[in-house]
């Protein structure tokens, strides 16, 4: 008869993000610094990550490159209506890259990359406003990529990468209960992994031209034993919370189709242009679903409905002298996120790029790599509907990188 | 050179102090002036909640959350109000007569059959707040001037905080022990703060006297006259002094979980009692078309099934049901309140099975004596809804051409109220509905909301007043308050 008291229905554990809006676009020193533009050049082993067709096409026979940038990021949020005001301290971010390439045979070119082209970290207050959405989320993948290059003729490469995708995602979030002390809280892990392809051409044209154009697949991150752990779920709740459990999931990482064209204005001076039409609308929505089921504990279907974007970018590099050559570089990234569809778990905004970089060459084998990179994302008011939750938002970035190349 | 560039980095690395950042906010009190903010209802005003009124309710009832908010927007809002004795509420009166209980609490109790089970419980503690204390001397003026119980025909008539009339309870020990006079009225209280601002939120009790006593006469609806007349002199009064302010309207008695939770059809059977019982109701009709006319016993002629089946309610008895009693209709109303322990252990709702009996020899009068329909007062029957309906309906036009005439803000809280309960309210994320307890927004008693749900109610408040002054009062995160205890 008490059926009608303890029945605690429908609150739905809502799921955050993977990979939302956060590609890191930072695989290589020397074109961080010239807007990351990299599809259009052939300038060292980072091709391996830009465009597998200029490997073959390098004018050494062996290239190595290694690099790091710390992300220095924050967000901030207000809402007048609630006089809300929060903002995230983000760990530091260190996306880090190692390439290196050989060019075996006149023709052919073997290489292998190490990358991390998704991550994310955001530590909102625990108790901010939007702690049922997201506490603090941390998101890393490593992408593994052996490369094959083949230069067809004097001016004209193809290359591809088969890419190894192993990544891990952390979450924390208060858990969503109209009742009780607003203590509860969930985490999530997990651990994924996925396979793809990373596709090139380059051509020299015309002697001053130079293009590019590379087609990276879609990879499905799939995660079987996923943790989910409830703290301080009220007792009498316990059973409709269980305090460990399991899910698996799915998660898109996108695809790309990028195009480039690069100008020798003169033997010391080029300039390139670059787009960028990333397929996130492969981030339909995400599903988590749970080992173990209850009432209040459905599998959770989260939409995302993120929009394909096509980002541009311009850059330029100055040869200074036989030891220097300073970079400059703009790039406009849109947002993927509909404005009805805006989570404060990877809040993306139209994003202004603006780079400069520097490579320095004791020697003509080696190449001290210095970039930085400040991001500012215009200032955005959404929702994210189903949560019933928005605000502005607002976000910068200062990423200092150093790298350094061998090659003879 | 080396140098040159780890200067840069450095350089670099220190700009990286510079966080993305917003301006602060700043709020507006419009045309509106919340310096002097005077608030005056029925329970809900006070704070009440749980079934009774004390001092943490107090401290989130929707007029003090508003002043907190009306303070964020510029105004230096006062706001003082008449606290119980305790967190546990009740009031004695007397020799230390309980005359108001304590606040309930979700505790375990066992029931008929021996089964423990979590539900709301009354917290066991004596009040120590006595009405024969008027604490008006030492701690007034009152600015929430909230009577938990008072109807809008109270709100202006005097004796109505006249300690000698309680004894007869003409008189209501909350506003005994907060009235400036005993022959002050709530009215004149609040007049006399002279206010810029005031809320009222009245005429609630006007109704839902009627409904939580099933109906059946013993708290009357409020005539559309009287409400009218008391309605007008009330906001007459409150505005003469030119002051702005906000009223409220009265929500349906159907968005309120005392009146939603006991579903219709709770009498769980087995194949064996759903067999017998429909044999017996099958004896009854034939024995009323012997005894009445023929046709009269069809309607009597329950068939019950395994699984569960509706309850059986008293009606009045007519020639056409002689007997007084039908199956309750999926869209009438049980009231929260009816005794449990009587629908598991004595059929209550359906047949008495408490004396043992040969279903063989028993008589017909003997069964027709069993039948067990639920009482009016635990009913809202078709009838009684509609006429609590038209009535809200007619209170709630007085309300809404008094709030036009006078050129106030209106807080449809009867619009709002339905809102949650068809579609609830999401929340940052969390959803706020009127299922009792788990819904989180109507506190242990049904009636009365929890510490969030007054939030919500709050922010209807600010959203009406927002949009009839232009300010921007700020709303309340209703998630940061405590929520409904749960062990």
């Amino acid at each position: 008869m008490k059926k009608w008291i303890g029945a605690f229905v429908g609150i739905g554990l809502a799921a955050s993000s993977f990979a939302g809006g956060f590609q890191v676009a930072l695989q290589g020193q020397k074109q961080i610094g010239m807007a990351h533009i990299g599809v259009p050049f052939k300038l060292d082993a980072a091709s391996i990550y830009f465009n597998p067709g200029a490997l073959p096409m390098l004018d050494k026979k062996f290239s190595a490159s290694v690099g790091v940038s710390p992300i220095f990021s924050s967000v901030a949020f207000q809402n007048s209506e609630y006089n809300y005001n929060s903002s995230s301290d983000n760990p530091v971010g260190t996306p880090f890259s190692v390439y290196f390439n050989y060019n075996i045979k006149e023709k052919l070119s073997l290489g292998i990359g190490v990358y991390t082209p998704f991550g994310s970290s955001a530590k909102w207050d625990d108790d901010w406003e939007g702690r049922y959405l997201i506490q603090n989320i941390a998101l890393k993948a490593f992408f593994i990529q052996p490369t094959i290059g083949y230069k067809i003729n004097d001016n004209i490469g193809i290359g591809a990468g088969f890419i190894y995708a192993t990544g891990s995602v952390a979450i924390n979030r208060a858990l969503p209960l109209p009742v009780g002390d607003g203590t509860a809280t969930v985490g999530l892990d997990a651990k994924a992994t996925g396979m793809g392809g990373n596709f090139g051409i380059y051509a020299d044209v015309a002697e001053k031209f130079h293009l590019g154009l590379t087609y990276k697949t879609k990879i499905e991150m799939k995660s079987k034993d996923g943790t989910v752990e409830m703290k301080n779920v009220p007792s009498t709740l316990a059973s409709s919370f269980p305090a460990a459990n399991k899910f698996s999931t799915t998660l898109n990482l996108p695809g790309s189709v990028n195009f480039g064209v690069g100008y020798d204005v003169s033997e010391k001076l080029n300039i390139a242009v670059e787009f960028n039409y990333v397929l996130w609308s492969a981030y339909d929505s995400l599903i988590f679903d749970f080992e173990n089921n209850t009432s209040s504990l459905e599998d959770s279907r989260n939409p995302r409905l993120y929009e394909n974007t096509l980002a541009f970018r311009i850059g330029a590099q100055y040869e200074l002298n036989d030891k220097l050559t300073p970079r400059v570089g703009f790039y406009y990234d849109p947002s993927p996120i509909q404005e009805d569809y805006f989570s404060p778990e990877t809040p993306n905004m139209n994003n202004l790029g603006f780079t400069a970089g520097l490579s320095y060459m004791p020697s003509e084998r080696f190449s001290i790599d210095v970039s930085f990179l400040y991001i500012h994302g215009l200032k955005r008011t959404a929702t994210y509907s189903p949560s019933n939750f928005g605000g502005d938002y607002k976000t910068n970035a200062f990423i200092p990188g150093i790298g350094l190349t061998y090659q003879f | 050179m080396k140098k040159n560039i780890i200067l840069i980095i450095v350089t670099l690395i220190s700009l990286v102090a510079c966080k993305s950042k917003f301006e602060d906010l700043s709020f507006e009190g419009g045309s509106a002036d919340f310096t002097t903010f005077v608030s005056v209802g029925n329970s809900l005003t006070a704070g009440y909640a749980d079934g009774a009124l004390y001092t943490s309710g107090q401290e989130y009832s929707y007029p003090a959350q508003l002043a907190k908010q009306f303070r964020l927007a510029g105004a230096n809002t006062v706001f003082n109000q008449p606290m119980m004795n305790d967190d546990n509420g009740g009031v004695t009166f007397l020799n230390s007569v309980k005359i108001e209980e304590p606040k309930m609490i979700l505790g375990t109790s066992t029931d008929c059959k021996g089964v423990s089970g979590l539900g709301p419980i009354r917290i066991d503690m004596a009040p120590t707040t006595r009405a024969e204390d008027n604490i008006y001397a030492s701690k007034g003026p009152f600015h929430n001037i909230g009577v938990p119980g008072s109807k809008v025909i109270h709100v202006d008539a005097p004796g109505y905080g006249d300690i000698t009339n309680l004894l007869a309870r003409k008189s209501n020990p909350y506003y005994v022990r907060m009235a400036s006079a005993s022959d002050a009225t709530m009215i004149e209280d609040a007049v006399n703060l002279n206010a810029t601002f005031f809320s009222l939120w009245i005429g609630n009790n006007d109704v839902l006297g009627y409904a939580t006593t099933g109906g059946v006469g013993v708290d009357p609806l409020t005539s559309q006259a009287d409400f009218t007349a008391a309605y007008t002199n009330a906001i007459t009064k409150l505005t003469a002094n030119g002051a702005k302010g906000v009223v409220a309207n009265i929500p349906n008695v159907t968005s309120i979980p005392y009146f939603t939770t006991v579903p219709t059809d709770p009498i769980a059977l087995d194949l064996a009692s759903s067999l017998s019982l429909t044999s017996f109701f099958n004896k009854i009709g034939n024995y009323v078309d012997t005894a009445f006319g023929a046709g009269k016993g069809a309607q009597y002629r329950i068939t019950y099934v395994q699984g569960d089946n509706p309850f059986l309610i008293k009606v009045p008895a007519t020639s056409d049901n002689p007997l007084g009693w039908r199956q309750i209709k999926s869209d009438e109303l049980v009231l929260l309140t009816i005794p449990q322990d009587s629908i598991k252990c004595t059929g209550y709702g359906v047949f008495d099975s408490r004396q043992p009996f040969d279903p063989f020899t028993i008589t017909i009068e003997e069964l027709v004596k069993r039948v067990n329909p639920l009482q009016t007062q635990h009913v809202l029957t078709l009838e009684e809804i509609e006429k609590i309906r038209v009535a809200t309906d007619g209170f709630n036009a007085t309300i809404s051409s008094l709030a036009a005439s006078k050129g106030l803000a209106l807080a449809d809280m009867h619009t709002n109220m339905a809102n949650i309960k068809n579609n609830g309210l999401v929340f940052n994320e969390v959803e706020y509905k009127t299922d009792f307890i788990s819904g989180g927004t109507f506190s242990f008693d049904g009636v009365h909301p929890t510490k969030r749900g007054y939030a919500l109610i709050t922010n209807y408040f600010i959203d009406a007043i927002n949009a009839k002054y232009g300010s921007t009062v700020p709303k309340v995160n209703a998630n940061t308050l405590p929520g409904t205890v749960l062990p």
